[in-house]
């Protein structure tokens, strides 16, 4: 299941707003697929502050949040989301995450912040997905048709999906398994 | 160098600057997201005129790893 969350006003602009709706998500995505309630005692975090929910082996989630948006994925495989506004970037922070075929590509397109913000939140989602976060060398993993729909990454036994809205935020999502998760629910919301 | 620090970072969180020390860890207890972490790093890299590698980069935990590392390589 994955929420998705975004505000065309002034909504989630501050981290606080952003951290409660995405605890609120993950509350109840976690009722509505597993009906499960976690108490406060039964988060642990990895070594790289993923949490993650103690006795709940086939219990996977990961929340992302930014000015105006959250979003929540859970998952009975190891998932990881991560959503961003398309905005002007910031070409330093590509030439550091992007390899220089990925950042051509993308300076080349007819769309280059969002395709930016696609091939950026594609490799946050893997990162997280397999948990360690920022700690991952994002650099050294390649993507290829990130604009279609058939979006492809060389690393096997994972599965990607982009979301985007016409509110100008992009979402991606990972799943460490290769089953069928197109048809995982997805729910929107658009907010004032 | 940890004002400059925290004077860039105030861009990316909304925290009393008071509350920021060598032990605030920007992504687990500031909630910095990884790209304005990555921005905040490019940022330091252009005001200083040094580069910091992806590699070191992963490896700061807190304020003061980063603090540190910048120290060293400005001695360079």
């Amino acid at each position: 299941m994955i929420y998705i969350v975004c505000s065309e006003g002034e909504r989630f602009v501050s981290q606080e707003e952003q951290r409660t709706m995405s605890r609120k998500l993950l509350r109840d995505s976690l009722m509505k697929e597993f009906d499960i309630r976690p108490g406060s005692d039964e988060w642990i975090l990895n070594s790289w502050g993923k949490p993650f929910l103690k006795d709940q082996r086939d219990v996977y989630f990961s929340i992302s949040h930014c000015p105006g948006g959250v979003s929540v994925s859970v998952s009975s495989c190891r998932t990881g989301i991560d959503i961003e506004r398309v905005r002007p970037f910031s070409l330093p922070a590509g030439r550091r995450m992007f390899s220089k075929e990925e950042l051509e590509e993308i300076l080349n397109s007819d769309f280059p912040e969002k395709n930016f913000f696609r091939l950026w939140t594609l490799k946050e989602s893997y990162s997280k997905a397999i948990g360690t976060g920022l700690s991952y060398p994002l650099s050294e993993l390649h993507f290829a048709n990130i604009t279609g729909k058939d979006i492809r990454c060389e690393r096997t036994g994972c599965l990607f999906c982009l979301f985007e809205n016409n509110l100008n935020f992009v979402t991606a999502v990972c799943y460490l398994c290769r089953d069928d998760r197109k048809r995982e629910t997805v729910i929107y919301r658009q907010l004032p | 160098m940890l004002n400059l620090i925290v004077k860039e970072l105030m861009d990316y969180v909304d925290i009393e600057e008071s509350k920021i020390t060598e032990e605030t860890k920007p992504v687990t207890d500031l909630h910095l997201n990884s790209y304005d972490y990555v921005c905040l790093v490019g940022k330091l890299e252009d005001e200083l005129g040094i580069t910091i590698s992806e590699s070191e980069m992963r490896k700061f935990i807190t304020l003061g790893d980063l603090d540190e590392y910048i120290q060293k390589k400005m001695k360079e």
